[in-house]
């Protein structure tokens, strides 16, 4: 048998029992059955989210067309340009282009007919050129003119060949955005049970502490009444914005996500109270989809994956006398309960440009949390979706 | 009621309130051993039972069968996690390494001993090498893997075995010097 007589150990222990604690099952049996959970709230925040997510899909499948930018060329002469991101190909005839910060060519003094006799086209409005015969500006030029001065357009000339191929903004232009962001919105769970003892939400006793008085043998086999409560901080985060081609971009950065955790009890003499504070770190990686982007203002949707890890949990155990007395700290608690967890996030945002490069923007969304299947109990166990207010400042590096 | 385990588990999962009494009934005493060889304070091992119960209620839907046991066998795992991370949180695991080494004979072999006292034994064994001795001789595990858990070398996993069981022959021995005295 040797070295190897721990082998038989397992076998011989197979079916050894012991009695359960007295007052177990009622114990589990009243957690289970008293366990309640703020449905309405739950309920509103999942619409919310739904409702988020469904505008996001309606809009990227029934925005409107970009408004479609237009060639002009004069056949033999001008063709008048407002400046925007043009590919100009080979033409016939030469364009010259001009713009709100160019100076336009002047017409020809006398009258710059072209060898087609077709008339030179206007110039737009911000300019403040006034056609030379004085007739309205065509429609064409008219549906230039309300294009933004950052758009590019040219005006067609029906009969002639558009030489310059249709410009395309991709909004948000390639570049690379630095953000700040806060979610204020404080999501909370709670649960309130009932048993015995002192419920095992509530530490008495920090780690290492060897002497200190048992105050859950103080309180075994009584009956006791305790409500959780878990909400989530204010939530920052640092992100940065890579735009890339095709109205997308891609976010990523870090977020610090502070959940508390406050356990109340009263058990035996006692009024008991936790608060944990646990922090969670976390990477995301979100692709943006710019939907509208007018002069100031914006929309987009956004959503990917994010992966949290806790990286500091502080608890804290005070207790007082129900007969009257003060209120005394008996334990406290810095061990980091380990955890992490993926999260997936899908968001619709507005977004005003203050200044050329930077933005105020506001994002609605739900996150849908996946925690492990030991997770301590939190929020993100207790409230597994979550409807959030994003708001922050972008700013663009170049 | 006395339904097989995949049946068992099949009402635990669909929230059958007798089906988890059932459930509570069948593996309540074992459980209560397997987390006693864990934690020797009976305030901790109420709680942790108590919220292992919950864990395996709430998470019946992860368990697959896989045969006759299995069902045991998930339960007693889910303790024992349960019984470690309250060691872990309330750092209980302290291995000692200053204690001069025992020497075990070759030739050891275990006797007749009730389990009962070969569990008190191990109960009576110092936290990290009741510990390292649990999860390698009842979990099966390697002492690589039991380092990774208990934040240790695999070097000072193995030797907390070994002090572990050259500790827990001693016991054995005296106990059996006291019996043929009595």
């Amino acid at each position: 048998m040797g070295k190897n007589w721990t082998d038989r150990l397992p076998d011989l222990l197979q079916d050894y029992q012991e009695a359960p604690p007295e007052g177990l099952w009622d114990a589990v049996s009243s957690r289970m059955v008293s366990r309640k959970r703020r449905i309405p709230a739950a309920v509103w925040y999942v619409a919310g989210g739904l409702a988020a997510a469904a505008a996001a899909v309606l809009l990227l499948f029934l925005r409107p067309s970009a408004p479609v930018p237009s060639v002009t060329v004069v056949p033999g002469d001008l063709a008048q340009v407002t400046p925007g991101p043009v590919i100009p190909e080979p033409v016939p005839t030469t364009p010259v282009i001009s713009g709100p910060n160019r100076e336009s060519p002047a017409p020809k003094s006398d009258g710059g007919v072209p060898e087609n006799g077709t008339p030179p086209a206007k110039t737009g409005q911000n300019d403040g050129d006034v056609p030379e015969n004085g007739t309205p500006p065509s429609p064409e030029q008219e549906m230039a003119d309300q294009v933004g001065h950052d758009e590019a357009s040219v005006t067609v000339i029906p009969g002639s060949e558009p030489v310059i191929p249709r410009t395309e903004r991709e909004s948000p232009a390639p570049g690379l955005r630095v953000t700040l962001a806060s979610s204020g919105m404080q999501q909370h769970a709670s649960a309130t049970t009932q048993g015995y003892g002192l419920p095992s939400g509530i530490i008495t006793k920090a780690s290492g502490e060897q002497d200190a008085p048992d105050y859950r043998m103080l309180g075994r086999n009584k009956p006791s009444t305790a409500d959780t409560r878990y909400s989530r901080l204010p939530r920052w985060s640092l992100g940065v914005n890579i735009g890339l081609p095709f109205r997308l971009s891609l976010e990523t950065g870090l977020v610090l996500s502070p959940l508390r955790t406050t356990a109340v009890a009263e058990v035996g003499s006692y009024h008991y109270e936790t608060r944990t504070d646990q922090y969670y770190l976390g990477i995301p990686l979100y692709l943006q989809y710019s939907i509208w982007e007018g002069r100031r203002l914006g929309v987009y949707a956004s959503g990917g994956p994010m992966y949290q890890f806790a990286v500091a949990t502080r608890t804290r155990t005070t207790t007082t006398p129900l007969s009257g007395g003060n209120t005394q700290t008996i334990a406290e608690d810095k061990t980091l309960c380990r955890d992490a967890l993926w999260s997936a996030n899908l968001a619709l945002g507005l977004q005003f440009r203050l200044f050329q490069h930077s933005a105020l923007f506001v994002q609605p969304g739900v996150t849908w949390y996946f925690p492990g299947p030991e997770a301590p109990q939190s929020l993100y166990t207790e409230q597994r979706t979550a409807f959030e207010l994003t708001f922050g400042y972008r700013v663009q590096l170049f | 009621m006395n339904p097989d385990e995949q049946e068992l588990s099949r009402l635990v999962r669909s929230k059958d309130p007798d089906g988890i009494r059932c459930f509570y009934d069948r593996y309540a005493g074992y459980l209560a051993a397997v987390c006693s060889r864990y934690l020797t304070s009976e305030a901790d091992v109420e709680d942790t039972l108590q919220e292992s119960f919950l864990l395996m209620i709430d998470h019946m839907g992860r368990f697959e069968y896989r045969g006759a046991g299995s069902l045991k066998a998930w339960a007693s795992r889910i303790v024992a996690n349960q019984s470690l991370k309250l060691l872990r949180k309330n750092g209980r695991l302290t291995f000692l390494e200053d204690l001069p080494d025992l020497e075990e004979e070759e030739d050891f072999s275990l006797p007749d001993i009730p389990p009962g006292v070969i569990q008190e034994m191990i109960r009576s064994l110092p936290d990290g090498y009741r510990t390292v001795f649990n999860l390698f001789v009842f979990e099966k595990k390697s002492h690589k893997e039991i380092a990774a858990l208990l934040g240790i070398k695999a070097d000072s996993s193995a030797s907390q075995f070994f002090r572990a069981r050259a500790a827990l022959v001693k016991k054995i021995k005296d106990y059996l010097k006291e019996q043929n005295n009595g």
